[in-house]
């Protein structure tokens, strides 16, 4: 059989197997199945295991004996005792793959076991994990929420000082920036409760980048180009934006 | 767990069964080498 060569390329492996096997089909006839015959049996099958072979062959090889064993029960056993001599045979080697398939499937379920034990204990720490990047993606928010709060006042404090277009200008820009903010940090809430992931916050991030830039760009007198640019790439995303708010089911910004 | 008697019942393998093994012990020893090397020519 091709799946059993690997097995018996050594030429001292090969002997011990088949003094293995021929002391097996001896002791099928030797009448002593007691306890310590049922371990022998358990050893067999976990020796099977261990190096690998398939059930299949196991059954095979049980099937071959028992084919041998009924001609020689055929050609020398009187007719009128085959009958009981074939079904004591049979019963032997039916116990005998009973015991040996039994070390397969309980080799099954341990690592049937261990793999689920495995699984659950990676996805157990994913979802601590996934948990524990969400709290540190939310406190980062609220910095940022922080930090835009006090761009504001910076810009106020500004106006006041002074700087009214520059001040006037940031501050927009700030209240854009603390817009978006506190959009993500409800989506991520929301997120958090069960909520679907809206993609069309991240094109909103580089919108509102674009008119922030676009604003300090128009106080500082930048070259009509690079504003003509800003100008391009806010009408671009605002256009992916609209299209990904409409197809996430949103066709206006949520009222506050 | 399942012991071997146990085993042994649920196949009703019986006494008789045994014994009838035992007295077939001398007409499949001389041929037990040729099974086995016919077993791994198979």
């Amino acid at each position: 059989m091709p799946g059993t060569a690997r097995f018996l390329e050594d030429d001292v492996r090969l002997a011990r197997l088949r003094q293995s096997h021929h002391d097996w089909i001896l002791n099928l006839f030797k009448g002593t199945f007691d306890e310590s015959y049922h371990k022998r049996l358990q050893r067999i099958g976990h020796a099977h295991v261990r190096i690998g072979l398939a059930a299949h062959y196991v059954y095979a090889a049980m099937n071959f004996i028992r084919e041998r064993l009924r001609l020689i029960i055929d050609d020398e056993v009187d007719s009128e005792l085959q009958a009981n001599a074939l079904r004591a045979v049979n019963k032997i080697l039916d116990l005998n793959l009973d015991v040996i398939a039994r070390t397969y499937h309980e080799e099954e379920l341990r690592r049937v076991f261990l793999t689920s034990k495995l699984d659950d204990a990676v996805i157990r720490f994913a979802h601590r994990f996934t948990f524990g990047l969400n709290m540190t993606l939310v406190i980062g928010l609220l910095g940022l929420s922080l930090g835009a709060v006090v761009m504001i006042v910076i810009d106020v404090v500004s106006v006041f000082s002074g700087q009214f277009e520059k001040g006037l200008i940031g501050a927009l820009g700030s209240l854009l920036v603390l817009w978006l903010v506190i959009e993500l940090l409800e989506a991520e809430i929301d997120r958090l409760r069960g909520g679907a992931f809206k993609l069309h916050l991240f094109v909103g991030v580089g919108l509102v980048a674009l008119i922030r830039e676009e604003l300090i760009s128009s106080i500082s007198h930048k070259d009509i180009t690079v504003q003509a640019l800003y100008i391009g790439g806010i009408l671009v995303l605002g256009f992916i934006s609209w299209l990904l708010s409409r197809s996430e089911g949103k066709n206006k910004v949520r009222p506050r | 767990m399942i012991t071997f008697r146990d085993i042994k019942d649920h196949y009703r393998f019986s006494e008789p069964e045994v014994e009838t093994l035992r007295h077939l012990l001398p007409r499949v020893e001389p041929p037990v080498g040729q099974i086995t090397d016919d077993f791994y020519i198979f």
